[in-house]
């Protein structure tokens, strides 16, 4: 037999190299990425066809909130809990067939394994994201431009930053948020739909709790975190938090969920 | 050599491994024998890293499989045939796993070839019969021409020329100065191709020598329902605080 040769010691990056061939080559993944990613856009192409280019720019104009940017979002609300089924399946789904025996072979320094699957999750729902607003731009300013109505421009500071920011960070977060509960549970759907519920929580609840929680609770939550980071938040409303508070919090959010997934992922029995 | 060292493993408060100590030296094909529940894949599964001991420890020339430089390279592993992805292709699996062990992707047509799957390695692994996902994995275990191997019954599913392709493949691996551990049922096979003989029932060490020792004038399935139907009761033990 052909000797193997010498080679280097496999550390982080050849984990991660793995876990790409991985995800390319696993078209259920594929799949679900583009469903996110037909969702997001999709639905605002629906929206637009649907209510037209007037509705379009009465939104845009005098939005809930007071956000014009608000438009741009309608089909990513939904596309980023669909990419949270790809963040959560690319753990949950090592466990489905057993197959994390073999990975576990390959990269028996379990940590990472993790670090690598998060790596991929984040930079592809951060990519993603980028690639959904600017699509959903395109789609909506299109619209109201062949109409005549005035449109957004890309050359505003306050709307780059919601565009590179708003649904990207929704994407990376929520994807990471669910795939570390994944590699707690083992299991796709009960973690996308634990984290769901528990994103709406706080907010469902305000209605029939006294004042003071809705004026201070949701707005720590990882949503309206990032929302006030993208600045879609109104200053002075509930759901705000100024960036420099909401930047560390958002991080506090991540690093407990990553701990608890890395401490669970790296003792239990495989 | 594979060095498994006073091993001991609670599952909740059922003690499944009792202490368990023996070797898998170089140079020699080790068979590790016992009934179903015994605690052999347990076993294998803790010297890969997948579940921890209580106690003990298992040990590849001194070192612990996840504290290898390079694991993929020092040790080929085949547990479960269906534990392979069934979504991906032979190659594709091959490649994954080669890239994350880092380990030259020229080997995967290397392998493919040795196990004689070639032809069906662009095929998905869901539409595989057990004999080739035996092979496969084989495939993947020899990726890294490891100086041993640690194989779970990896004779389930081959024909009568594939049982005798993987004889003549893990003895010339020992002949080599490579360790092999194999697990298997087949007792006729492991007369023709174990130097070492392990058996154990109950998470107990029964027996542990050469063949021809362990045997001791009568054949191995003699000696080996012997050994594990007069095994002695198991007293409970505490487990032990972590």
């Amino acid at each position: 037999m052909v000797a193997a040769g010498a080679a280097p010691a496999p550390g982080l990056r050849h984990a991660l190299a793995g876990e790409i061939v991985k995800a390319r080559s696993s078209r259920g993944l594929r799949v679900i990425l583009l469903v996110a990613l037909l969702i997001s856009v999709g639905l605002t192409a629906l929206v637009v066809v649907g209510g037209g280019a007037s509705a379009l720019h009465e939104r845009q104009t005098a939005g809930e909130a007071g956000s014009p940017y608000e438009v741009l979002f309608f089909g990513p609300a939904l596309g980023v809990w669909a990419y949270t089924f790809f963040a959560a399946h690319f753990v949950a789904g090592e466990f489905h067939h057993g197959m994390i025996t073999y990975s576990l072979a390959a990269v028996p320094v379990r940590h990472r394994l993790l670090i690598s699957k998060l790596i991929i999750v984040a930079c592809v729902g951060l990519v993603a994201g980028v690639a959904i607003s600017l699509v959903n731009f395109g789609i909506t300013q299109g619209a109201l431009l062949s109409a005549g109505y005035p449109v957004l421009s890309l050359g505003d500071p306050a709307l780059v930053r919601v565009v590179l920011v708003y649904v990207p960070a929704q994407m990376a977060v929520w994807g990471t948020i669910v795939m570390s509960l994944a590699a707690v549970l083992r299991s796709t759907a009960p973690s996308v739909v634990v984290v769901f519920l528990g994103s709406l929580l706080p907010v469902a609840v305000a209605p029939m709790l006294p004042a003071v929680w809705g004026e201070s609770v949701p707005r720590w939550m990882p949503g309206a975190l990032i929302e006030s980071v993208a600045g879609l938040a109104v200053p002075g409303s509930p759901g705000y938090l100024p960036p420099a508070v909401a930047v560390p919090v958002l991080l506090i959010w991540l690093v407990v969920f990553l701990a608890i997934a890395l401490r669970t992922f790296t003792r239990r029995d495989a | 050599m594979i060095e498994i060292r006073e091993l001991s493993k609670f599952y909740g408060d059922r003690q499944v491994l009792h202490g368990l100590s023996f070797r898998a030296r170089a140079g020699e094909v080790t068979a590790f024998l016992g009934p179903n529940g015994a605690g052999k894949s347990t076993t294998l599964r803790i010297a890969l890293g997948l579940a921890a001991a209580d106690s003990g420890a298992v040990t590849f020339d001194g070192e612990a499989y996840a504290r290898l430089a390079r694991p993929a390279a020092t040790v080929g592993s085949l547990l479960s045939p269906e534990f392979l992805p069934p979504h991906l292709t032979g190659r594709q699996h091959l490649r994954w796993f080669a890239a994350a062990s880092a380990l030259e992707p020229s080997r995967i047509s290397v392998v493919l070839d040795v196990v004689e799957m070639a032809q069906a390695a662009d095929r998905r692994i869901g539409d595989y019969s057990l004999g080739m996902r035996q092979r496969l994995g084989l495939a993947c275990a020899l990726l890294g021409d490891p100086s041993h191997l640690v194989l779970d019954e990896p004779v389930n599913g081959l024909d009568p020329a594939g049982v005798r392709w993987l004889r003549d493949l893990l003895a010339g691996f020992a002949e080599d100065g490579r360790a092999v551990l194999v697990s298997s049922h087949l007792l006729s096979e492991v007369e023709l191709l174990a130097d070492r003989v392990v058996v154990i029932s109950e998470g107990r060490l029964l027996a542990d020598g050469p063949l021809a020792d362990v045997t001791a004038g009568t054949n191995l399935e003699e000696q080996y329902l012997s050994l594990t139907e007069k095994a002695p009761q198991v007293e409970k033990s505490e487990r032990p605080e972590r």
